[in-house]
């Protein structure tokens, strides 16, 4: 265990620096430096400017910097708006994802489990057809059209919640479905054909001879086994949750890290978008650790060996 | 009725013919075509499919609109007998947009995906045929690229290039192979001890012909299954990248540009957003159906 852990975290390690670094000589690619703008500056104050960001010195030495920086978590300030470093942007925007993220992820995890579990038990009735036609739709429809439904009709037609903004719980309603929809889809999916693999195991039978009731065999006996994948699945499911941030947050106008990152892009604000890709790639790799550690932890079946075959 | 024993006659017995097969052998593909032309949700996505390539070959070809002209006095008109699905907020006739957005979709998931294909299967052939260190090092860098999501590493690459349709493609297709090259190096590391590779090794066949003559076409149901659902993931990632206003530039149009202009209107305009709206949705509908029909008449056993 220890000894995989120590190779998992050193692989990490290896992949965030390569990461940090390809981020890096990315942006230094870009034409056009950060001050290029319509009026022309003068040398001096280019120079100052340059200075005063450590752009004067050579590239590899900047790129030193910045390393040194990323580890001391400093990720400088940002190029566009004066008054901000990227740190500022990270903790004004990051808490008001994580709460999205998170209510976006309990209802994609609930509700995909219930869909999925309930396909599996009514397998080929109507109940099975209903969830699987949800299932796939929410596979099908990209999630800006599903947010921009949900807003025609929640709040335009009927008014129920707010079309926009952040502030109460009811604006975090739309939002958050919307956000859950593809994740859900998936978890259903898995969720069913697992369930369904194992309901028609021996030990299944076995539960059902000795007379427990349906509520006892599936929840006790089959629901555990079957969500084994879904735990897995739970790595990528928070990076597309994070990825589909991007345009909820857009669509829904919510001043999360989603949006801060989309408006960086369009603003060119090279070391906002830097912190931001960095900043999210460490939160994914850490992540993805934690749930397959968890993973192993749920499921002693589990050998770790490092991934060979 | 009486039966006596004239009613019976012994017929001559061939033992040659007892073994022969009656009915002609199917090939493995002519088995997995016949179970999907049996699956009607996955025959009609197919023909959808294929309405939807040739109407985007087609219709911008004959229509009397263009996708780029303007007409600022006829701007945001509603659906008609002249313009069918209405004009945008140019005037453009959203019509022709659509159908030409669906060129550019369908080319960015296709060529994305067979960009994919091409690097995973080799890749994943190498890793699973050689093993050992070069499969160690080679799944590393592929872990690597992986822990990284996909649609961050796109969007960094069209900020720093230039946007436009070869990007896009060239983005996605070289972010995007992991998955292939995972599954493809799985089935390839099951097949490498079975006889038909010893007979082939002994015959002094290299590595080159096992990998892409013996092994990869044995590999080809589960490579095919992770082709068709990978268009769909590079045409949903096309429209996102377009609604994030990093896809193709003006003029040009999108599904996901197009559904990116059309939202601020929705509330007075809203065909402009809910056409193209439709047209991605149903067009990634068929393919995962597609997709899962492929899968069941590929390997009955998944079929649940």
């Amino acid at each position: 265990m220890i000894r995989y852990l120590s190779k998992r975290v050193v692989f990490m390690i290896i992949s965030l620096f390569l990461i940090i670094t390809a981020t890096f000589f990315l942006m230094r690619a870009v034409p056009g430096g950060p001050f290029t703008g319509e009026k022309a500056v003068p040398p001096e104050i280019q120079a100052a400017l340059d200075k005063y960001y450590g752009l004067d010195k050579p590239v590899f030495e900047q790129y030193i910097d910045y390393l040194k920086r990323v580890i001391t978590w400093d990720l400088g300030p940002s190029f566009k708006e004066k008054s901000s470093t990227v740190n500022d942007i990270i903790n004004r925007g990051f808490p008001v994802s994580l709460h999205l993220g998170i209510q976006a992820l309990l209802i994609a995890v609930f509700g995909g489990i219930s869909l999925g579990v309930l396909a599996a038990l009514r397998h080929n009735k109507s109940a099975d057809y209903i969830s699987m036609l949800i299932a796939v739709l929410g596979l099908s429809v990209p999630s800006f059209i599903l947010a921009s439904f949900y807003q025609y009709i929640f709040s335009i037609k009927l008014g129920w919640f707010p079309i926009a903004q952040w502030g109460s719980f009811k604006h975090t309603v739309l939002p958050s479905f919307a956000l859950a929809a593809l994740p859900l889809a998936f978890i259903a999916r898995l969720t069913r054909s697992n369930m369904l693999e194992i309901m028609s195991q021996d030990y299944i039978k076995t539960a059902k001879a000795k007379g427990l009731s349906t509520f006892t065999t599936t929840v006790k006996h089959a629901i555990r086994n079957a969500l084994l994948p879904v735990v897995s699945y739970l790595g990528p499911l928070s990076a597309g949750v994070l990825t589909g941030s991007f345009v909820i947050e857009r669509i829904f106008g919510i001043p999360g890290l989603g949006r801060e990152f989309v408006l960086s892009i369009s603003n060119r604000d090279y070391t906002v978008i830097m912190g931001t890709t960095v900043f999210y790639s460490i939160l994914l790799v850490v992540l993805v650790l934690l749930v397959d550690i968890c993973y192993t932890l749920i499921d002693p079946r589990i050998k770790l060996t490092g991934g060979k075959e | 009725m009486q039966l006596t024993k004239e009613h019976f006659q012994p017929i001559s017995m061939d033992l040659r013919q007892a073994e022969e097969i009656k009915r002609p052998s199917l090939s493995f593909w002519r088995d997995a075509w016949r179970r999907l032309r049996s699956n009607k949700i996955a025959m009609i996505s197919l023909v959808f499919l294929v309405i939807i390539l040739i109407g985007a070959i087609f219709v911008p070809m004959f229509s009397g609109h263009n996708y780029y002209s303007t007409d600022l006095v006829g701007k945001n008109k509603p659906p008609s007998g002249e313009h069918w699905f209405g004009t945008d907020d140019l005037g453009r006739d959203v019509f022709v947009r659509v159908w030409y957005g669906a060129r550019i979709s369908l080319t960015v998931g296709i060529a994305a995906a067979l960009i994919d294909l091409v690097i995973g299967v080799i890749w994943g052939g190498i890793a699973g045929y050689f093993g050992g260190r070069v499969d160690e090092v080679m799944m590393r860098i592929a872990d690597i690229i992986f822990a990284v999501p996909y649609l961050l590493v796109v969007i960094l690459l069209m900020v720093v290039f230039q946007p436009g349709v070869v990007t896009i493609i060239l983005a996605m297709g070289l972010t995007g192979w992991i998955n292939m090259a995972r599954i493809v190096r799985g089935q390839v590391l099951q097949l490498k001890s079975q006889e038909y590779v010893l007979a082939a090794l002994s015959l002094g066949a290299d590595s080159k012909r096992i990998i892409f003559k013996h092994l990869i076409p044995n590999v080809l149901g589960p490579i095919l299954v992770t082709l068709s659902l990978s268009v769909p993931t590079a045409i949903f990632s096309e429209s996102f990248l377009s609604f994030l206003g990093l896809g193709v530039s003006a003029p040009v149009a999108s599904w996901g540009t197009m559904a990116s202009d059309g939202l601020p209107a929705m509330r007075y305009y809203p065909w402009r957003l809910m056409f193209p709206a439709v047209f991605i949705s149903l067009t990634m509908l068929a393919f995962n159906l597609l997709g899962d029909g492929i899968r069941d008449a590929v390997d009955p056993r998944l079929r649940k």
